[in-house]
């Protein structure tokens, strides 16, 4: 179990760091493509360098009339820088909302195939515990939000069980004797601890089974909760 | 009558400023918005040399006036002056 825990945990941070480094990646090439573009368009000089050049190379366009239609064509390229602004905004707002677009994807796409990893861990390693409570008033435990009833003796062997595993501690059976009797461990018997270690198991595991494997189908009788699809019998 | 044309010959010449050498003619422009014009200014003896000599001549006249000399198209004598008149129009002589 734990096992399987860090490597869930494992997975979601190489998952952050594949979505942090790809936002940058999008960000970067984004603003690049759209810097190129944004600099790409012409300016309204563009237009009044070539008509200048026009009028400088041709020495024959001297005429009045002549010169004011050159004139008119250049306020009409400058009249067009106006439209040319307009594009650039037009472009910026677009590239927002490509970065916008393209890193909600990734985001969604590192969840998708995290969550797919999970589902995949989850299915090979069967039930696995999210979370453990105990209740001694119902003398009952909580597992994954399943109630399961235990008798008063086989509850304590799991609070003491869960009391060790919070310190991560491995503990012998003496040591469960000792602590559940009160007595000193070198006093105890190893195999009084194993039986109530067996007890324990016998009681949840029964219960268990029933609730995940052969249920109890109420007034009915008994059904494997199992889907039909995944039963292979050779 | 020769007498008179002969007067008329010279009022002309000395209407015409003094060593005025030579003419040319050129092209200049304003930015914003672009404006340009073509023109006959009036050279001293010195600038008539060459046509780097004109438009060094020319250049700071016409900055006085707002305009940037683009080039100088030919440099040429009082005689090519009718011929241009009409074109230059109201830069004909201006700077």
């Amino acid at each position: 179990m734990p096992e399987s825990i860090s490597s869930a945990s494992e997975a979601r941070l190489s998952g952050t760091r594949i979505v942090t480094l790809g936002i940058v990646a999008i960000v970067a090439i984004l603003a690049v493509a759209g810097a190129v573009l944004l600099f790409s368009l012409p300016d309204a000089n563009a237009f009044n360098a070539k008509v200048e050049r026009l009028f400088v190379e041709n020495d024959d366009l001297t005429s009045a009339a002549e010169i004011k239609l050159l004139e008119i064509l250049a306020q009409s390229g400058t009249a067009f820088s106006e439209v040319l602004a307009g594009y650039r905004v037009i472009i910026f707002v677009l590239m927002l909302f490509a970065t916008g677009l393209l890193v909600a994807s990734l985001v969604f796409l590192v969840t998708i195939v995290a969550q797919n990893r999970r589902i995949a861990e989850i299915e090979r390693k069967g039930i696995q515990v999210k979370s453990l409570a105990i209740d001694r008033e119902q003398n009952a435990v909580l597992l994954n939000d399943m109630e399961f009833k235990l008798t008063a003796a086989a509850l304590e062997t799991l609070a003491v069980l869960a009391e060790a595993r919070m310190d991560d501690d491995v503990l012998t059976g003496a040591e469960i004797e000792a602590v559940i009797s009160g007595r000193n461990a070198s006093d105890c018997d190893e195999a009084a601890g194993a039986t109530r270690i067996k007890r324990l198991r016998d009681a949840l595991g029964n219960q268990m089974v029933a609730e995940l494997l052969i249920r109890t189908v109420a007034r009915r009788g008994y059904m494997l909760s199992v889907d039909k699809n995944s039963i292979r019998m050779t | 009558m020769t007498k008179i044309a002969l007067a008329f010959a010279l009022a002309l010449a000395s209407a015409l400023p003094a060593g005025a050498a030579c003419y040319a003619d050129y092209k200049a422009k304003q930015d914003d918005p672009l404006r340009l014009h073509y023109g006959v200014i009036e050279l001293p003896d010195i600038a008539c040399g060459s046509r780097s000599a004109a438009e060094d001549a020319a250049r700071p006249r016409l900055a006085r006036g707002g305009w940037e000399l683009l080039n100088v198209v030919g440099i040429f004598g009082p005689e090519g002056l009718d011929e241009r008149r009409e074109s230059a129009g109201e830069y004909f002589l201006r700077f």
